[in-house]
């Protein structure tokens, strides 16, 4: 019997269902190829997790900049990112999750905290959520660390934290490989379970097969013009957390086949590539079609944002369990977001001039969300950098990702259209 | 560790109502932006510059088999779309109605939205859903703003796809 645990997720997935049906029936050809395959990966993944609920196994509530393919693989439950519940549904619905951000203001969480969890804190209040668990890092920022408490605080769901090292280093890696041990055992206790590493082990041979698609997809993105569309930025975003095992590999195979071919044939998507852009931080979240339109109307490929900003080692799954846990926590702590925010600002800096100089970015784009209080400090020291090591111009923009009464849809299009008329594009 | 102590759930059948409305109501906000993600993308610019002379006019779209208390879509036309209010127009231009069950609607809207906007593509639509009463749309005087609107769902011959 499906006692309904998860409601915000059986909504999402009927709006996933519907607009998988909708867009792939009336959107012909090679047109929004990467939505498409976004959106099908992701039903079959909600699909599977919703029989899983109505199955009873245990509803696992995770922080979105960690790989949680360790619990997914280690043990029998529904996972339920919260970050991506929230934002999903700010992309596919027209209200998005704002009523529930309302529910999470008037409850009296701070309004300027992060939406990407005041969303499922608001669903929580509503009794639409029924966690059994729910798993964090403390990172990548203020808003992780403050929003979490809320779920042991309002009905003791009990919270796993995995304490994350400031500094990046062997000896961080060594400690918080010990603590995604600790953290394995606790869920286990939790949810009364024994840890199948065998099955862990199998989930990470996708994991490291979809790093490999990753890789040159990376790669690809070197190309002029850019094989991919804009849109494969914030669907990582969404996708990375949520989909584990081998729905990221289909998914990431299935990206790498539509670039391969457009790559073969040397055309763009859409046109004249006239603009190459990096976005140092977020993808708008809320504007599914904000990407289509920067690329159908001003020829902007959107190459990176911090999200799709992925390049790791595969995991050595030759040897022992130990070596698999630091392989896990290396990738831990390079996770986008935990990567550039967590610690000092310079790995911020020098990734975004590495994307720009590497990938012959013309400009960047820093949106400055209003959750992210500690990304806001560096926007003048970043522009600086680009300015001077790469000769580009950053234009930032203040908005909330996933909702759009901060700034709207519209609003941002009109900045990003002066901002491009001022560039000098003499390539 | 925090022992698990969870609140006490609703009952079982108020949840089950619950998850079923909110569905609904949640796949009627999911139309509404799939159609304006249609119209924004894909919506020949002429067609939209054409609304320039309706701006601000509202359209509202109901679709009753939703079995929910508000069942509507309110478009304000513009050149310039923007994602439609899940509510009841105060003054609607037009209204259109759906008039089919609840596991057609979607159905119905592939076949709309995929269709073209010439004469004959207008004249299969009006046979299958006008005149059977599968849609219909009131006052019938106001064929003009009916046709605008529906010029800018009809995206099956739209140039900008082919392209």
């Amino acid at each position: 019997m499906n006692e309904h645990k998860i409601i915000p997720y059986e909504i999402l997935y009927e709006a996933v269902k519907n607009s998988e049906k909708i867009i792939c029936s009336t959107i012909p050809g090679d047109n929004m190829a990467i939505l498409k395959s976004f959106i099908k990966v992701m039903r079959l993944t909600m699909e599977k997790n919703i029989k899983k609920a109505e199955e009873g196994l245990p509803i696992i509530g995770h922080h979105f900049s960690f790989p949680f393919e360790l619990f997914f693989g280690t043990y029998e439950i529904t996972g339920v990112c919260v970050e991506v519940i929230s934002y999903l549904l700010a992309a596919l619905l027209t209200l998005g999750s704002e009523p529930y951000y309302d529910i999470a203001d008037n409850y009296g969480h701070p309004y300027h905290t992060c939406t990407s969890q005041k969303g499922v804190i608001g669903m929580t209040l509503d009794n639409l959520f029924e966690f059994d668990a729910i798993i964090t890092p403390t990172a990548p920022c203020d808003n992780t660390i403050a929003s979490y408490p809320f779920f042991p605080y309002y009905n003791n769901t009990p919270l796993i934290i995995g304490d994350m090292p400031i500094y990046h280093d062997q000896r961080s890696i060594n400690y918080f490989a010990r603590e995604m041990e600790s953290m394995v055992i606790e869920l286990g206790k939790i949810i009364d379970q024994e840890p199948d590493y065998e099955k862990l082990r199998r989930t990470l041979e996708y994991h490291n097969k979809a790093l490999e698609y990753q890789a040159e997809i990376n790669e690809l993105k070197k190309a002029i013009p850019c094989p991919f569309e804009s849109v494969l930025c914030p669907a990582l975003a969404r996708s990375v957390p949520i989909l584990h095992g081998d729905m990221i590999e289909l998914f990431l195979k299935e990206v790498l086949e539509i670039g391969k071919k457009r790559y073969r044939s040397g055309k763009r998507p859409y046109g004249e590539e006239k603009i190459r852009c990096v976005w140092p931080y977020m993808s708008v979240l809320f504007d599914i079609v904000l990407c289509e339109w920067m690329d159908r109307e001003l020829g902007m490929s959107v190459l990176f944002d911090m999200f799709s900003n992925s390049f790791f080692d595969p995991i050595d799954l030759s040897g022992d369990l130990e070596g698999i846990y630091k392989g896990l926590a290396k990738q831990a702590l390079n996770y986008p977001m935990t990567r550039q925010s967590q610690g000092m600002a310079d790995k911020m800096i020098e990734d975004s001039v590495f994307l720009c100089k590497e990938y012959q970015a013309d400009c960047a784009i820093f949106t400055s969300h209003i959750g992210c209080k500690q990304s806001v400090s560096l926007i003048q020291i970043l522009r600086e950098a680009l300015r001077e090591e790469v000769g580009i111009p950053m234009l930032s923009i203040d908005l909330d990702v996933g909702d759009k009464r901060f700034m709207s849809a519209q609003t941002i299009r009109k900045e990003i259209a002066n901002f491009v008329k001022t560039l000098n594009l003499d390539r | 560790m925090i022992n698990s102590t969870k609140t006490p759930n609703i009952n079982q059948i108020d949840r089950e109502e619950l998850a079923n409305r909110l569905i609904k109501e949640a796949t009627l906000q999911n139309f509404g932006r799939l159609l304006q993600i249609l119209i924004n993308t894909f919506t020949e610019k002429k067609y939209l510059q054409k609304l320039e002379k309706r701006e601000g006019q509202e359209v509202q779209i109901n679709f009753p088999a939703l079995n929910i208390k508000i069942n509507c879509l309110t478009f304000v036309l513009s050149k310039t779309p923007s994602d439609p209010y899940v509510r009841p127009s105060h003054n609607p231009r037009v209204e259109i109605t759906f008039n089919t069950r609840e596991d057609n609607i979607v159905e119905s809207l592939i076949d709309i939205v995929s269709s073209k906007y010439t004469f004959f593509g207008v004249i299969r639509l009006l046979f299958k859903y006008f005149l059977t009463g599968k849609i219909k749309y009131k006052p019938l005087k106001r064929l003009g703003t009916t046709l605008a609107t529906l010029r800018c769902f009809l995206i099956g011959n739209s140039k900008i796809l082919k392209e």
